[in-house]
């Protein structure tokens, strides 16, 4: 039996068919492909926008303090006293917040509980001075210094604060 | 108060101080800068002016002689003395390292800012400031009190950072810290003062002009004035030590710094002086001054164009505009006028001199009225009953009849009204500035303290400002 000879325009429709069919091939494996180039892309953009969440790429600032320099010595306190009795209490107010009322009754409440203490009334001391600067120091300062230790004070009261 | 325990314990003489509540704080951390770090603080249980005196005794034998019994016998706690070394490490070194709202928070917690968002002050941006001043980073331009801690071109530069000032401001920061800083200003009394003394600031001269500091309509709203001001906030807060609940008592609180600048070509075109020369400053150079001043209150809004009532309004304002009831019965005036008010004045023959002369003779109060303040809203400086007091300020040679002011009445009898002066001529500044098309004035009230100082530009200040993008600094010259 002879082989079945094709005529020229059989062996076209055979070619364009086959033709066909290996396209459509290569779409779908292209497509195939594209989707998991694509779904790849997708997993990779959410792992780095973690790694950014997580700082990696978040400025940061190393910064300086704002306080000005000290320019003041702290002392050592002096010891507090073991009982008032014998003491002398100088009261010293800053004109102020009734200071003249309250000074006096916490010295008579004092004297009566210490009876050989000695109070020194507020209007026997210069007022509480104003605050001074390391280089602008008051002399109001000075002179209540002066003043405390020609009273004989071995404690002070000072006050109103308000 | 705090003051007298410090030179107490300085000269080895334990020592305590009694205190309303809300004022231990204040003064531990006032003695602590002063070099005192455990002062004793005998609390007194509530507002000292509202108590009778036998409530106040009563209080005193009861609630605080056992304190004070306590705080000169019981010994101290192994006490602080770290603190200031702790200040002395932290100069210049990077504190942290965070993200910019960790850099907040951190600066929040330690109190180094005010609440509102910082730029946060890196090494960079700290030294772009330093390049527009001749000064090291590290020369003394004051010591602030309270807290005595040293400013310097460095520790300013590092307040205007956060602020989110212009590196070309630090010459006005750096005369603004000068001027605190002057023993004249006191700003020991009126920075941590129950008042809320506003600190506030005027600028004179080219350099306001160049810089684009407001002198013109919502002038302290402006950028540059907002920036500045809030520099020298943050400064009070960070070099002086002024906070809030600590060492800055306001009762109400106390506002952002304002800076104004005068508007001195309204100035030229009505013939007055700007503040700055009345100082005895040439008008080519620049200046920063500083005063303070309570909460702003009322404005007075003239609508006359007779300039002898307008000086008569604004010598109410004068009158008026300060504290009644509350002891500050003579505090400084600063005026503020706009151009067209002050134009009023001018064309009437008023100068800035003439215009204090005749305020000071005008602004009186009665007497009576003036005693009733002073005794029933004084926290010191009344020695009696108010009937003690008022003949007291009745035979002062201040008080006089016949200069009732011109808004009482004149009722029969009105000649032998005493009336005393509200206001000593030293004590008024006028500066002319504001919105030029409105007829304003505003009378700030404040403390006593005054400073000016002269701004000083460094060497290549041109070549600085062409970069920047100014236009150079001759062009702001009022000729």
């Amino acid at each position: 039996m002879e082989p079945i000879r094709m005529r020229s325009f059989e062996h076209w429709r055979i070619l364009k068919s086959s033709f066909r069919a290996s396209v459509s091939r290569a779409v779908c494996f292209a497509g195939v492909i594209l989707f998991v180039i694509v779904g790849f892309s997708v997993w990779a953009a959410a792992q780095k926008s973690v790694a950014v969440q997580g700082g990696s790429t978040t400025p940061l600032y190393s910064v300086v303090s704002p306080i000005g320099e000290s320019t003041v010595k702290m002392i050592s306190m002096v010891p507090r006293r073991n009982s008032l009795a014998g003491e002398t209490v100088c009261m010293v107010w800053n004109r102020a917040f009734k200071a003249d009322v309250t000074l006096p009754a916490i010295g008579e409440q004092l004297k009566q509980l210490y009876p050989n203490i000695r109070v020194v009334s507020h209007t026997q001391t210069p007022v509480a001075p104003m605050p001074s600067t390391p280089d602008n120091p008051n002399k109001d300062a000075e002179d209540l210094g002066a003043a405390l230790k020609k009273q004989g004070c071995s404690v002070l009261v000072t006050g109103n604060g308000g | 108060m705090a003051h007298a325990a410090v030179v107490a314990e300085k000269s080895g003489i334990p020592s305590v101080v009694v205190a309303g509540p809300a004022f231990k704080k204040q003064a531990e951390v006032t003695a602590s800068d002063q070099g005192v770090p455990s002062l004793r603080v005998a609390v007194y249980p509530g507002p000292f002016d509202l108590h009778a005196d036998s409530e106040l005794r009563e209080n005193a034998v009861k609630i605080v002689v056992p304190q004070v019994i306590e705080a000169l016998t019981k010994p101290l706690p192994q006490s602080v003395s770290a603190q200031a070394s702790l200040k002395e490490q932290m100069v210049r070194e990077i504190v942290f390292t965070g993200t910019i709202d960790e850099v907040n928070r951190y600066f929040s917690d330690y109190q180094w800012s005010d609440g509102m968002a910082i730029i946060p002050p890196t090494v960079e941006r700290v030294e772009e400031f330093l390049k527009y001043t001749d000064y090291a980073p590290h020369d003394e331009i004051a010591v602030l009190p309270l807290a005595n801690l040293r400013a310097t071109p460095w520790n300013i530069a590092v307040n205007a950072v956060m602020a989110g000032a212009r590196p070309e401001y630090m010459p006005i920061l750096i005369a603004a810290v000068q001027a605190i800083g002057d023993p004249a200003f006191r700003l020991a009394v009126t920075g941590g003062s129950t008042h809320s003394f506003n600190t506030f600031y005027w600028v004179n001269g080219p350099l306001s002009r160049q810089l684009g500091i407001d002198a013109g309509q919502g002038l302290i709203a402006a950028q540059a004035n907002q920036a500045i001001g809030r520099t020298m906030s943050l400064i009070e807060r960070n070099i002086a030590g002024f906070r809030t609940k600590e060492t800055q008592m306001g009762t109400f609180g106390k506002l952002q710094s304002w800076v104004l600048a005068e508007d001195e070509e309204a100035l030229k075109k009505i013939g007055w002086q700007p503040d700055h020369v009345a100082r005895g400053f040439d008008k080519d150079v620049s200046t920063v001054s500083a005063a303070s001043s309570t909460f702003m209150g009322q404005n007075i809004i003239p609508s006359t164009s007779d300039p002898k009532i307008l000086m008569q309004l604004v010598a109410y304002g004068i009158t008026y505009n300060e504290a009644f009831a509350s002891g500050m019965i003579d505090s400084p005036r600063t005026l503020l006028i706009t151009p067209t008010t002050a134009e009023v004045l001018a064309k009437g023959g008023y100068t800035k001199s003439k215009l204090i002369d005749d305020l000071v003779e005008t602004a009186r109060k009665p007497t009576y009225e003036w005693t009733f303040s002073k005794v029933y809203g004084s926290y010191g400086r009344v020695f009696g009953s108010f009937d003690t007091e008022l003949q007291r300020e009745l035979n002062d040679p201040r008080a006089a009849k016949g200069k009732l002011p011109p808004w009482f009445p004149r009722a029969p009898g009105w000649e032998e009204i005493k009336t005393t002066p509200s206001i000593a001529r030293n004590a008024i500044r006028i500066l002319v500035c504001g919105d030029p098309s409105r007829n304003k004035a505003q009378v700030l009230a404040g403390g006593r303290g005054r400073s000016i100082k002269e701004v000083k530009l460094p060497a290549n200040w041109d070549e600085l400002m062409e970069k920047a993008g100014y236009r150079p600094l001759k062009e702001f010259v009022i000729n």
